[in-house]
């Protein structure tokens, strides 16, 4: 019994050395370059500091103008959720499946990943003008070829029902990581399973369900995490196309914080804005995180 | 087993290699300027004192320059040739310096970002681009220049263009910055289609009330054929601020404007104006370049500023378009509603070389007549013998467009009244402009659920900490 | 049993129809914006812009090339770009997957802390931790090198990788590494020789996300040098961006698709080893 005790603690040491051995990297880049910046926003966001970073402490000041005389801050929070609700699940769906098309023994499949990837590589400034023409209303390419099937098209970014929609087809464009790394998970599985499930005689809409889809989980919740991040972080294309508009229909909480910290020189209140932000996110995430027991499939 | 262990070996070594010859690869070229910028660091409060006092004592005889100068610029394009060639200019004349310098491409605000970092760690350059317009004025970073003035002995006024400095003066008399270049408008319009229209060219003293009348001949067309009287150019929105006689804010930059009468009357005519077809809406600004609207045809006006005549003439000439000019629109008590864009340069008070940092700035703005020269390409220059001797002279392809107009027009502009700080006013007011134009929503509703949010804006601005 | 398998070999026939209808459509979308940068970079800028579109240029103007490479030191630039990028994705790889083989095979007290601090760094905005971060590179001497900008990649090579690889080291099996344990290989032996070939699609899918994602950087280059000369290709193809709204779409298209083309090269060169990394993972049957 008591023999046991101890060799326990002799792995849970040998297992505490190893983990810290391992992350130190990480370790050292977060303490010195991570937490002390975020320190420093955070004390930022009780001053009324301009730009420059000097201020005077005026408590909660910031975050009670944001809840209560901001308008603006409300609908970027409500934009930017709407755009998380309607992004992340479409781009679950849509990477998934094309993953797994991608995954069945297909023919010339170098050539097509290098096809699902191209918008991923060419998404720069450069695209984002484009697809800027592509959405216009009068000469724009979508309209133009509406116009052939008797549709004279919305003035898409001009008009504040559909300006948030387009950047969320904009930007579910750009799945080529998603698509990848879904399919590595995909890949990952252990072909053993699928010929135990065919010696079964399952069919392939079974293998998906009982074989593909659970043992992707853990792939599956990755994207999610990582979807619902960066979708709460949108800020290059509304910042480059709309600026917001039209009447703040597609500003974002970053882009309320690039404005307040660059543009209008409120690094007090921009940091306000970024840790209510960060606030949101990590409530949202860890929500998850905690849930992923009943749902995320781990083989060990 | 042992190969194990050399194969890990070998792993290590890449990992370690990769990561030195990074090193290696860029602190060569770097520890020197690092650790001399260290060591300025801690002797440029030392050095700016002691400038400031030699600055006083010496008489404005040769000042014999030494050591190193490092210029920010921005630009892009042809604003970045333009800088770089009057730099060139400046280094070639003066060998005794070590000039260093960069060019920083604008779009996105990503200079903002990168001044506003290296501002306020201390580690920018010595003379920064600043516009009169810019947040960087009232601000501590940027030296007072008028020991610099004073000590040169000279009459501002008899060498630059009138107007031109006024914007660089902050609240307490401080001189933040000085002038490079400025630039305003003129409205160039493309004659076949007027001439089609059977519509008579612009004349001098014309309104943007009219043009709501008239402008409806040119609105023709849908989808492929569509065509308008103007296009939206970006200063727009500026210069409807303006359209019905209305001012955005005092003088003194106290209070606000926005509420009044004359604002709610210009956001009926913008909304007249784009709802009858005389002119685009917001979008089509940002989706298709307003330039490539005019110069194919398809909007008869566009407000060409100083710094596109080049572009525009040539793009036009290139399409067979013909083009006369016209002065900006009026207001309804015939004042030009034009507005000024400019930009100059400052000297950093962790500058380590004041000396070199002020010639620099006194031969961009006036005593370098090559390098005003080279800034002449994309705007006015703020020098007043090269502006009215050269400058002027420089003609555009089409009808009867040389500088001369830009160098007479300065001096009714506005500056450009949301930059800088102010900036959150201006989005507000874009803000304005899309709900009435593209929401449909009423003009003094509008002005009467906004103008208290600008109106909070101005009691926050901090124009002088030191007051 | 023949009427069986043909029957089966019908089915798949639809299954496979269908499937290559899917990509087919989804391919064609991906494909145009890219097709369209190609044709735009030959065309005039009223040309790019009229209407109806034209889907070849009538003029090829292979003037945008010449212009818009001149309108940077792209020579130098590229130099630069291929340096940081080969330097950048080799360090991301391995030290992402060090650090994750840490967080995913090592229970340990505070790992769960730990764990957490990894996530909440990716969920703060960048934009207000930029001056704080700045002002600390600035103490170390090491604005206007490229360290801030290889750092990262050393330490850690970013949450999101690290992220990734504790995933793909989580849903291996726990035989895998028992069985190198058992043998006598040590914990290090183990990651190299056991747990890195497993997850070797998912270096390739880190090490051209980090490839990509390096070599289209703009903003921590733009932030951190100051010397033109140690400029990347991104921020060389901001000079073609004008603020002023007279952007020469043809030219920056032309910039950009020189700069796309390298990228995608390399990326098709590497399917093969995406095939042989999913041969050598796991363990078979």
């Amino acid at each position: 019994m008591n023999k046991k005790k101890k060799s326990m603690s002799a792995i849970e040491k040998r297992n505490t050395r190893n983990f810290y051995f391992y992350i130190f990297p990480w370790l050292l880049f977060f303490i010195v370059l991570t937490v002390y910046p975020m320190i420093k926003s955070l004390t930022l966001s009780f001053t009324d500091s301009s730009f420059d970073g000097k201020g005077a402490f005026i408590g909660f000041e910031n975050f009670i103008y944001a809840f209560t005389q901001d308008t603006r801050f409300f609908q970027a929070f409500k934009n930017t959720i709407c755009y998380v609700l309607a992004y992340v699940p479409l781009s679950l769906v849509i990477s998934f499946l094309l993953g797994w098309l991608l995954s069945r023994h297909i023919k010339f499949l170098g050539l097509w990943r290098t096809i699902f990837y191209l918008p991923y590589i060419t998404s720069g400034v450069a695209v984002t003008i484009l697809w800027g023409w592509i959405f216009n209303g009068s000469y724009g390419l979508i309209n133009y070829v509406l116009s052939f099937f008797g549709i004279t098209g919305p003035n898409w970014l001009g008009d504040k029902h559909f300006a948030l929609a387009c950047i969320v087809v904009m930007n579910l464009w750009a799945l080529g990581n998603q698509i990848l790394i879904m399919l590595a998970g995909i890949q990952d599985i252990p072909a053993s399973y699928y010929e135990s499930a065919q010696i079964d005689g399952a069919s392939t809409w079974k293998q998906l369900i009982s074989i593909t889809i659970p043992l992707s989980t853990p792939t599956i919740y990755f994207n999610l995490v990582i979807g619902i991040i960066n979708a709460f972080q949108l800020f290059n294309q509304p910042y480059i196309l709309t600026q917001g508009g039209p009447v703040n229909s597609t500003v974002t909480v970053s882009m309320l914080v690039f404005q307040n910290a660059f543009e209008y020189g409120k690094m007090g209140y921009a940091s306000c804005i970024a840790w209510c932000l960060f606030v949101v996110i990590m409530i949202i995430t860890g929500v998850i995180q905690t849930t992923q027991h009943k749902w995320v499939f781990y083989d060990d | 087993m042992k190969k194990q262990q050399k194969k890990a070996a070998l792993m290590c070594m890449i990992m370690t290699t990769a990561a030195l010859a990074a090193g290696c690869g860029t602190s060569g070229a770097s520890g020197n300027a690092s650790s001399s910028a260290s060591q300025a660091a801690s002797a440029s409060a030392e050095a700016s004192d002691s400038a400031n006092t030699s600055a006083a004592t010496e008489g404005d005889g040769g000042t014999q320059l030494s050591g190193n100068l490092n210029i920010w610029a921005w630009g892009a394009d042809d604003e970045a040739k333009s800088r770089d060639a009057a730099i060139q200019v400046f280094i070639k004349e003066h060998p005794e310096l070590k000039v260093d310098y960069t060019i920083i491409p604008t779009a996105n605000s990503t200079w903002d970002q990168k001044a506003s970092a290296a501002l306020s760690s201390g580690s920018a350059g010595d003379v920064m681009q600043m516009s009169p317009d810019y947040y960087g004025m009232n601000t501590d970073y940027y030296m007072d220049l008028r020991p610099f003035v004073e000590k040169e002995g000279i009459n501002l006024d008899d060498v630059l263009v009138p107007g031109v400095l006024d914007g660089y003066y902050d609240q307490d008399g401080k001189l933040e910055g000085f002038p490079l270049l400025a630039n305003c408008f003129v409205m160039a319009y493309n004659k076949d289609m007027f001439d089609a229209a059977g519509v008579e060219y612009p004349k001098e003293g014309w309104t943007m009330d009219d043009l709501a009348d008239w402008g409806t001949k040119f609105a023709k067309g849908s989808g492929a054929d569509q065509t308008y009287a103007i296009v939206k150019h970006w200063v727009m929105n500026n210069i409807m601020l303006y359209a019905e006689g209305g001012t955005p804010y005092s003088d003194d930059l106290k209070t606000s404007n926005m509420g009044s009468e004359n604002i709610v009357k210009s956001l009926e005519l913008y909304n007249k104006l784009i709802s009858s077809g005389v002119m685009p809406d917001d979008t089509a600004q940002n989706t298709i370049p307003a330039e490539t609207l005019f110069v194919s045809g398809k909007a008869a006006m566009y407000p060409c500023g100083g710094f596109e005549a080049i572009t525009v003439t040539r793009d036009a000439k290139e399409n067979g378009i013909n083009i006369g000019f016209a002065p900006m629109p009026c207001d309804p008590d015939g004042n030009e509603i034009n507005i000024q864009y400019a930009t100059g340069w400052a000297i950093t008070k962790t500058c380590k070389n004041p000396d070199a940092a002020w010639q620099f700035l006194k031969e961009s703005a006036y005593a370098n007549p090559d390098m005003l020269k080279e800034t002449a390409t994309v705007g006015m220059p703020a020098g007043k013998d090269v502006a009215d001797n050269y400058y002027s002279t420089l003609t555009y392809d089409g009808d009867g467009l040389d500088n001369s107009y830009y160098v007479e027009h300065m001096g009714k502009t506005h500056l450009n009244p949301f930059g800088g700080t102010l900036s959150s006013s201006g989005d507000i007011w874009s803000t304005m402009v899309q709900a009435v134009t593209m929401d449909g929503q009423d003009p003094q509703a509008v002005v009467d659920q906004y103008a208290p949010q600008i109106e909070k804006e101005f009691s926050g601005y901090k124009f002088s900490s030191k007051q | 049993m023949s009427t069986k398998t043909k029957s089966k070999t019908a089915h798949n026939r639809i299954v496979y129809t269908i499937i290559y209808i899917i990509l087919i459509f989804c391919a064609v979308l991906c494909v145009f914006p890219f097709f369209w940068m190609i044709t735009t970079s030959f065309k005039s800028t009223a040309e790019a812009y009229s209407f109806p579109p034209t889907i070849l240029p009538k003029r090829w103007l292979f003037s945008n090339f010449v212009n818009g490479l001149q309108a940077a030191d792209f020579g130098r630039f590229t130099v630069n770009t291929v340096l940081l990028v080969i330097v950048n994705t080799v360090a991301t790889v391995l030290s992402s997957a060090f650090v994750a083989y840490g967080f995913a095979k090592f229970p340990a007290k505070g790992s769960k802390f730990w764990y957490t601090c990894l996530m909440a760094t990716m969920m703060l905005p960048g934009q207000v931790t930029l001056i704080p971060q700045y002002l600390l590179y600035y103490k170390f001497h090491m604005v206007d090198t490229y360290w801030p900008l290889i750092i990262p990649s050393i330490l850690g090579g970013g949450a999101y990788n690290i992220f990734l690889y504790r995933q793909f080291f989580l849903s291996l099996p726990k035989e895998l590494s028992e069985a190198a344990m058992i043998d006598g290989a040590n914990s290090f032996q183990t990651f190299t020789h056991v747990m890195l070939p497993s997850v070797k699609p998912v270096s390739m899918c880190v090490g051209v996300m980090s490839l990509v994602w390096n070599w289209n950087d703009f903003y921590n280059p733009l932030i951190y040098i100051n010397t033109t000369s140690k400029f990347t290709v991104s921020i060389g193809l901001q000079f073609l961006n004008s603020s002023m709204g007279t952007t020469k779409i043809g030219q920056m298209m032309a910039v950009a698709l020189i700069m796309t083309i390298p990228v995608m090269v390399i990326f098709f060169i590497c399917q093969k080893y995406f095939v042989e990394g999913i041969k050598m993972s796991g363990i078979k049957g």
